[in-house]
Formats: C-alpha cells, sequence, structure tokens
C-alpha cells in the first residue's frame, strides 16, 4: 500500500492524524496548521496589540511550553511586536513545582525571554505545602485557586504589565462548561468560555489564545518540535468535579472528535443564554459571584485525571439535599414574612447579592476587592490564627526587608469581638 | 454571662426554631456537636444575643462576644424542661432570609460542643430516643405509621405515600403550567406522545388516574388526553409496538389513540435539504416512497451519533407538527429530571446548547407550540418504582429495550453515553442531577427577531454568530454562518454537525 500523501501538501507522507477532524497530515503542514489557528484566533479576537507587552503564565507544562513557543513564532513570523515574558507561580510544592520551575529556567533561556518567579512563600509568607500540612489534603485547592489569581495580578504588576495571557486549551474550557453545568454554577458558564477576561477584579487582562486548540494536537505540537516540557501532575489536585467532568469529554472526544469544539462553541452560547441579573456580574467583577469555598473553576489546577475519591460530589449532593430541605422548610416561613418573592431560590440568592457589587480594594493588601477583605486575606486569617506563633514570627523575621503580606497580616490582627 | 447559661455539667440539648417544622432527620442533624474552631464564630453569630429572656440586653451589648453591630439579630431563648429553646426571630433584618439561616444550619451542623473560654455553655447528647426510633420500625416519614416501602431523596416513604408523591408532583408542574383544567376552564386537549418507556407510561398512568378519580367525585373533566404514538419500528428496524398499543388501550379506554409514523414526517413538510436527500432526488428516485426515502436520508448520516440525533429531531418536530394540526392546547413530554439532564448535556456536547431552553423548558417553544414536561421534578428511578407499585402494576406494559453498551466505538453514541454517565450519577448523587436541570432551567431563550432563519434540519432559529472556532482554512467549511448559504437554507451549528 502506498504511504497516505499529506491532505494539505500532497507531497509529503502523512505522519498524523489530526485528532480534531482525523484530517491524515504530514509534520511540517501539521505544525503551520496549528500555528496558523493560533495566529486566527488571535487576530479575529484581536488580542494583541503591537508593542504590548504580555505575560505568559508559565507553569513548565506542555500548554504553557506550547504557548510561548507557538507565541514566539507567531510574533516574528507576524510581526506583532509583541514583548514576551514569563511569569511563573511558585505554589511551593516540592516533588512537583520545583521541578517545573527548572522546565521554566530553561524555557527562558530558549526562547530567549525574561522570566519572573512569584512565590506563595513571599507573597503570603505560606507555601502550599504549609498549607496543605495545617488544613488537609482536602478543600486546599480552594486557598491554591485563590492565591494564584491574585499572584498572577501581583507578578504581572510587579512587571509593570497588564495583560497575561495562559496556557487554558479546548479540552479544559469543555471541561469547565460541563463541570459548571454539574455544579449549576450559572454564573461560571457565564464568564468562563470568553477568551479575554477583563474585569474589575483585575486592572489584569487575561487571555487564553490556546482556547480552540485540542489537548491532543498541543502535546503532538510539542512533541513534534521537541518543546522541553514537564510532565507531572500536581501532587495535591483531585478535584472531583473536574476529573468527572474531563473523563466525560475524553469519551465524548473517541466518540466524536469534534465534541470538545462543540462544547466550547456550546458554552459560548449558554453564556449569552445566562439572564442578565446572574450573568451581568461577568464583567463587573471574578471575585464578585464566587460561591464561598469553592476553588477557582478557571482550570488553573486542571491536572485531576478522574482519580478522584468524589468527596467533592458527595459533599455537593449533601449540601443540595439540605438546601431542599431548608427551603422546604422556609416556605411557610417567608410566606408569614412577605418579604420576598422566591420562584426559585438561586436566583433570589443572586438578586440579592447583586447590588453590593462594588468593587473596592481590600483593607488590609490594597488588592482589589468587593468585599472589604479580598478572599485572599481571608484565607490567611483563618491560616495565620491557627499556625502557631512563633512561627509566624520566624516567617516574619526571615523576610525582613520585603513589607510582606504577612507581615501586614500581622499588624492588623483582629480582636475577634469586632468583627461581623 | 457563663453563671446565666449554668448547668455546665448537664447536658443540653438545643433545637433551633429557625427551620421551622425540622423534620426528625433535620433535628438529628443539629444535635451533632460543635468542632471547637466553629465556637467562637457560633457565639458572635449565632448567639450574639440581644434578648434572652432574663438576660440584661445592656450588659451583654457591652460584652465583646456578642457584637454590638449586630442589633438587628432577635433570638429568643426558653428553657422547657431540661431544655434550651433557641429561637431566632430575625437575622440581619430579614425575617429567616435563606442564606444566612443556611449558615447557622451549617454551623449548627458541624459543631461538637460549646466550650469557651474554658466554660462549657452547651453539650449536645446525642439524640438516642429519635436514633432507636429510626432503627427499629422504619416508619413513613410522611404517616408515620405505615411501614418504609423505599427510600426517597433521603426520606423514608411507604407505597401510599410515595404514590401521591409521585402524583403530586406531577399535577403541581401541571398547575404551575396552568393546564389542570380549573372548573371555569375550557376543556383543553393535551397530547401525551408515548415511547413505552418508563416515563410516559407512569405520566399517562398518573393522568388517567386524575381523571378518573375526577369523573368518580362527578367533578369537571379538565382536559381530554390525546395519546399519540410514533411508530419507528420499520425504520429502525426493531420489533413493532403495535400490540402493546392494544393492551394500553384496553387499560385506558377513555382517551383517544393516535399512531403516526416517522416517516410521516414528510407530509408534515418537515423536509430538509441534506445532500443525501437531495441524491435520492437526482437519482430519479421521486418515486421512492417516504419510508425508503427516510431510510436512505438515515443512512447517509455519517455516524451512529448523527442517526440518532436526527431520529430524536425529526420526532420532535412530527410531534410538535402533529399538535399544532390537531389544535391540541400542550404537549405533555414525559421526560423525567434524569433524561432532562442526559438531554442538556448531550445537547451541549453536540453544540446545540443554543437551543436548550426551547428543548427542556417548560413553557411556548420557538414556534408557539407549548411543551410541559410534567415529570421533569422525578427521577428515572424514582418513575421505575412507581410502575411496579401500582396496582395492578404497569411493567407489563413498559416495552423498553433494555440499554445496551455497544460493543464497539464506532456504535456509541453522544446520547447514549450520557445516559451511562447520568445512571451513575443518578445512583450516588440525585440531587446534582436535579441541579443540572434547574440550572438549564434558568437560561433565557434567545430573542428571534422575524428574520431569523429556521434551521433546515431542527426547525429552530438559526442565532448563529461566527465564532472563533471556526478555524478559516480548515476544520468545518461546511457550518454555514450566514443565513445566505448555498444550500438555500443553512443548518444551526449543532445540525451541521449532524447531517
Amino acid at each position: 500500500m502506498p504511504p497516505t500523501p499529506c491532505a494539505l501538501c500532497n507531497a509529503n507522507r502523512a505522519l498524523i492524524i489530526r485528532p480534531k477532524n482525523h484530517q491524515k497530515l504530514c509534520k511540517a503542514c501539521f505544525i503551520t496548521l496549528f500555528e496558523t489557528e493560533i495566529h486566527n484566533t488571535i487576530t479575529t479576537n484581536s488580542l494583541f496589540s503591537s508593542g504590548e507587552r504580555v505575560a505568559i503564565g508559565a507553569s513548565g507544562g506542555k500548554d504553557s511550553t506550547v504557548l510561548a513557543s507557538v507565541l514566539k513564532t507567531l510574533n516574528e513570523r507576524y510581526h506583532y511586536g509583541l514583548n514576551l515574558l514569563l511569569l511563573s507561580i511558585d505554589e511551593g510544592i516540592k516533588g512537583y513545582r520545583d521541578d517545573s520551575l527548572e522546565t521554566v529556567k530553561r524555557n527562558a533561556v530558549q526562547y530567549d525571554m525574561p522570566l519572573e518567579i512569584v512565590g506563595y512563600d513571599e507573597l503570603y509568607g505560606w507555601t502550599m505545602d504549609q498549607v496543605v500540612s495545617q488544613i488537609g489534603k482536602k478543600g486546599n485547592c480552594t486557598y491554591c485557586g485563590v492565591f494564584r489569581r491574585q499572584a498572577l495580578d501581583r507578578g504581572a504588576a510587579r512587571l509593570g504589565i497588564n495583560h497575561v495571557i495562559t496556557g487554558h486549551n479546548a479540552d479544559d474550557i469543555a471541561e469547565t462548561v460541563m463541570m459548571n453545568l454539574l455544579r449549576g454554577d450559572l454564573p461560571r458558564l457565564a464568564r468562563a468560555t470568553s477568551i479575554v477576561t477583563a474585569s474589575a477584579a483585575s486592572d489584569i487582562k487575561r487571555s487564553k489564545p490556546l482556547k480552540y486548540a485540542y489537548e491532543k494536537e498541543i502535546v503532538l505540537y510539542a512533541h513534534h518540535k521537541g518543546l522541553d516540557y514537564f510532565t507531572t501532575e500536581c501532587i495535591y489536585s483531585p478535584e472531583a468535579f473536574r476529573g468527572r467532568a474531563r473523563t466525560l469529554i475524553k469519551s465524548l472526544e473517541r466518540v466524536r472528535p469534534s465534541a470538545i469544539l462543540d462544547v466550547v462553541r456550546s458554552g459560548e452560547d449558554m453564556a449569552r443564554l445566562v439572564p442578565e441579573e446572574v450573568g451581568g456580574g461577568r464583567k463587573g467583577g471574578k471575585d464578585v459571584l464566587v460561591i464561598e469555598g469553592e476553588a477557582e473553576g478557571g482550570g488553573g489546577c486542571g491536572n485531576a485525571n478522574g482519580r478522584a475519591s468524589g468527596g467533592e460530589m458527595a459533599a455537593m449532593e449533601e449540601q443540595l439535599l439540605q438546601n431542599e430541605g431548608a427551603q422546604d422548610k422556609e416556605t411557610e416561613v417567608t410566606v408569614k414574612a412577605q418579604k420576598h418573592d422566591r420562584n426559585c431560590e438561586g436566583s433570589n440568592r443572586m438578586a440579592r447579592k447583586l447590588p453590593k457589587q462594588q468593587m473596592g480594594k481590600c483593607a488590609r493588601c490594597g488588592y482589589l476587592s468587593s468585599q472589604n477583605i479580598c478572599k485572599a486575606c481571608m484565607l490567611l486569617e483563618g491560616l495565620n490564627r491557627n499556625r502557631p506563633k512563633t512561627q509566624i514570627q520566624v516567617s516574619v523575621e526571615e523576610e525582613d526587608n520585603s513589607p510582606t503580606l504577612t507581615r501586614r497580616m500581622e499588624g492588623l490582627t483582629v480582636i475577634p469581638g469586632q468583627q461581623t | 454571662m457563663s453563671a446565666r447559661w449554668g448547668k455546665t455539667d448537664e447536658h443540653w440539648a438545643m433545637r433551633t426554631d429557625f427551620l421551622v417544622g425540622g423534620s426528625p432527620k433535620m433535628e438529628k442533624e443539629l444535635f451533632m456537636k460543635f468542632k471547637p474552631q466553629w465556637v467562637p464564630k457560633l457565639l458572635r453569630d449565632v448567639l450574639s444575643l440581644s434578648y434572652v429572656p432574663g438576660f440584661d440586653v445592656a450588659a451583654a451589648a457591652q460584652n465583646p462576644l456578642l457584637g454590638k453591630g449586630n442589633g438587628a439579630k432577635r433570638f429568643d431563648l426558653s428553657l422547657t424542661g431540661d431544655r434550651y429553646y433557641l429561637k431566632i426571630l430575625q437575622i440581619k433584618s430579614q425575617p429567616y432570609a435563606l442564606a444566612p439561616s443556611r449558615k447557622l444550619y451549617h454551623y449548627l451542623k458541624s459543631a461538637t460542643s460549646i466550650i469557651y473560654n474554658n466554660e462549657k455553655f452547651l453539650k449536645m447528647p446525642k439524640p438516642v430516643a429519635q436514633n432507636g426510633q429510626k432503627k427499629d420500625s422504619v416508619s413513613c416519614a410522611r404517616c408515620h405509621t405505615a411501614e418504609t416501602a423505599l427510600v426517597v431523596r433521603t426520606e423514608h416513604l411507604c407505597r401510599e405515600c410515595f404514590m401521591r408523591y409521585v402524583a403530586t408532583k406531577v399535577l403541581k408542574r401541571l398547575e404551575t403550567n396552568k393546564l389542570r383544567g380549573g372548573f371555569k376552564d375550557p376543556q383543553r386537549t393535551l397530547l401525551v406522545p408515548i415511547s413505552f418507556g418508563v416515563s410516559s407510561i407512569a405520566l399517562l398512568h398518573v393522568l388517567d388516574q386524575q381523571l378518573s378519580n375526577r369523573a368518580e367525585t362527578g367533578r369537571h373533566a379538565g382536559y381530554n388526553l390525546h395519546i399519540l404514538f410514533v411508530e419507528q419500528s420499520v425504520v429502525l428496524g426493531q420489533p413493532s409496538f403495535l400490540e402493546s398499543l392494544d393492551v394500553l388501550k384496553q387499560r385506558y379506554p377513555s382517551h383517544t389513540y393516535t399512531v403516526i409514523s416517522l416517516e410521516d414526517c414528510f407530509d408534515y413538510s418537515i423536509g430538509f435539504d441534506t445532500s443525501a436527500s437531495a441524491d435520492a432526488l437526482t437519482d430519479g428516485s421521486i418515486a421512492l416512497d417516504k419510508r425508503t426515502c427516510l431510510k436512505h436520508i438515515l443512512s447517509s448520516v455519517p455516524s451512529a451519533t448523527s442517526r440518532v440525533d436526527m431520529i430524536e429531531i425529526l420526532r420532535r418536530r412530527l410531534i410538535l407538527a402533529f399538535a399544532k394540526a390537531h389544535a391540541c392546547d400542550s404537549i405533555l413530554f414525559g421526560d423525567s429530571t434524569t433524561r432532562l439532564a442526559e438531554k442538556t448535556l448531550s445537547e451541549t456536547a453536540k453544540g446545540r446548547a443554543i437551543a436548550l431552553p426551547w428543548l427542556t423548558a417548560d413553557g411556548s417553544s420557538s414556534d408557539g407550540t407549548n411543551c410541559t414536561y410534567p415529570l421533569r421534578d422525578l427521577l428515572r428511578k424514582e418513575l421505575g418504582s412507581y410502575v411496579s407499585m401500582t396496582s395492578p402494576p404497569l411493567t407489563p406494559l413498559i416495552c423498553e429495550a433494555p440499554f445496551q453498551r455497544p460493543t464497539s466505538s464506532k456504535d456509541t453514541t453522544i446520547d447514549g453515553l450520557m445516559t451511562q454517565y447520568f445512571e451513575s450519577v443518578e445512583h450516588n448523587y440525585p440531587s446534582i442531577v436535579a441541579n443540572v436541570v434547574r440550572t438549564a432551567g434558568r437560561l433565557v431563550a434567545p430573542s428571534t427577531s422575524k428574520g431569523t432563519n429556521a434551521c433546515a434540519l431542527c426547525g429552530y432559529p438559526i442565532v448563529n454568530e461566527a465564532w472563533g472556532g471556526d478555524q478559516l482554512d480548515s476544520g468545518v467549511p461546511q457550518v454555514a454562518d450566514s443565513s445566505g448559504s448555498e444550500y438555500g437554507n443553512s443548518f444551526c451549528y449543532g445540525c451541521a454537525r449532524t447531517v
């Protein structure tokens, strides 16, 4: 049997079956096609302006490495005139982040980009390892997610940059769509799919140029370009909903390769169907409608490979049951009170919350926040309260030169009774 | 303060009245002990009292623990027997506001004991009596007399109460959609499409029961049922259901029955230009009967998913067209919660999320036909129990091909995948299934102007906008974003994937 020729150039031998549509391509054509598609995404959404300084959120993983590589190529090929930098977050997870940061450092050299590393340790006085030893493996993703969001912003601010791009791929977005459907998280459904998230909650614009790129194609690209990337999952990652959604997306992809893109498309469509009073907050602020105690759904650590325990789902199940119960029980009372109509408890809750959405600055750290105290400081307060006193002092002394958040936290310790 | 609370060595039980009429289960949970780290918060947020009998309010206000800023909170603490009753009257000026009271509930739930400043305020004993009762004889949570037949979302129900539970859920739905038919309302005709699945048979049974109850008591019937069966066995190569239909007619004789075939969709001018049908026409095979034509179209679609999808769309459009032609006031679809959740995720996976409000919500469809899903509050497994518990059981009426796991991935369909997926979710997390449906229900149908073209296949308005996922020089050239495409009439995004 003669070798199949590439469907595009018809000259070389086809070596790659494109995961997205099973097109048979040669290596060169695939790489060009992949890059062109990202270029199309960038141009149709006009993500960049000439001369802009852009930070690439780099973790050393395949997505961000490919993002850096592709952007460097495109920047040169199409003369975007971008000034690219790498920005890494050091969560302080031994055996995971320290190794991947080495990759990022090598990438910085390979792509000739300046690298900035922002550590949780220096920002918050806590590494994730310490957080986990304090609160356990359950629920630590909440901390990590909240901290990361701020850390990226702070890192960008330190560099004087107001545009950060991240390596979220189509699979991540599709997972998020499914996950938000399963969780019933309408506000997130409204904003998770948008390619650019500029919000009042942050001065920093975020965008996802790889939004329409399949994870498999990213891996193929990295492989065929011989990119240097790091493949280990976060050791703390199990997030049940994402794990479940991921398995689902992967089986959908098997049945119909276009499904991932279709889900992304559906997600964008649904974002438009979310009623204004819920979705209206999407530009109003990222923090605003985040349900308490919930991990950032943007896919910050989308590494859980369906190996999650399911505890998260069970917890949600329980919560939903209680809500149902509470709703049943409360109806009688509210009728008496004649206060608010309750056609739908969810929208009611949202509606009540909305008028309060005004972005201000956190009283402690100065970070933009819809509340008096920002989410990260709230979490820190909880952490610091239970930390042995001596340990705090040690950490303060260590970082004596930089006015860190920890220190400011120290100065602001609040007497329990004064809080609302 | 501690002196006021006194009796620290005794075991106090605290009952919170903020959930009025708490079920035994709820109370049981409230008796759980407080975790120590919740205590300061609990004292602050829950017990920051401004009114307690015999409690000096002014003094309490001075107490830093009790928080000055919470003046709007009103509590009532009373001592009855050896128990304190805490009644929360008002929280932050919102009487029984949902979120705060839920929060309170969670505090209380996670509590192990109240120990603060080495003082023991309250200590929760285990609710021995209640626990014991539950273990010994599991009686129905509603009537408290009959024996439990099954557990419905953690509630133990006896057979009678369960039957009532199902019927109420259905009739409540009809009522909210103003279809129940009051005395003054004109007699309506409701179209009930049946598939001989668990859900549609259960729906028919509930409705028939209500009608016969009304007839027995000599009341106004309110509505007529028109039962519609879409025959698709020939096209799909399945055994025919017509015998079952006769059995059904015998059991529920008082309704109108109609059988139409899937290929009748051509009679209702549900046509569409696929390349396949175009082929069929150019072949000079116009003379082919519609059955062959339909078979031809179905065999020409690229995958099993597409085939299932297309049949589903055709059946739905046929039912809608039939309802319109026969002036039915509303169509009662038998989709259970589980089915609606499946539909939500599978339409999402097929890129047709834009049509979700038309496909899953009660109310008018895009073409003005009223669709209702009376079983939307009932899980498939609940309906499964229901049909086996009626007397005589409905099970012989049900002819459902057992779901077969496809042997090759080629035969797997997106819909099948979702059925499988929700089977497991429903088993372990029924509330999550309901949550998906609720979430989808809150999506608002896109506004369609008059100029909007209808999709040639699914018939819903095409609300397509160009989107970034269509890469200019690759991928999916057949997706027609603009309405004036070469097909003459174009497909919506999801249907373009199907054909």
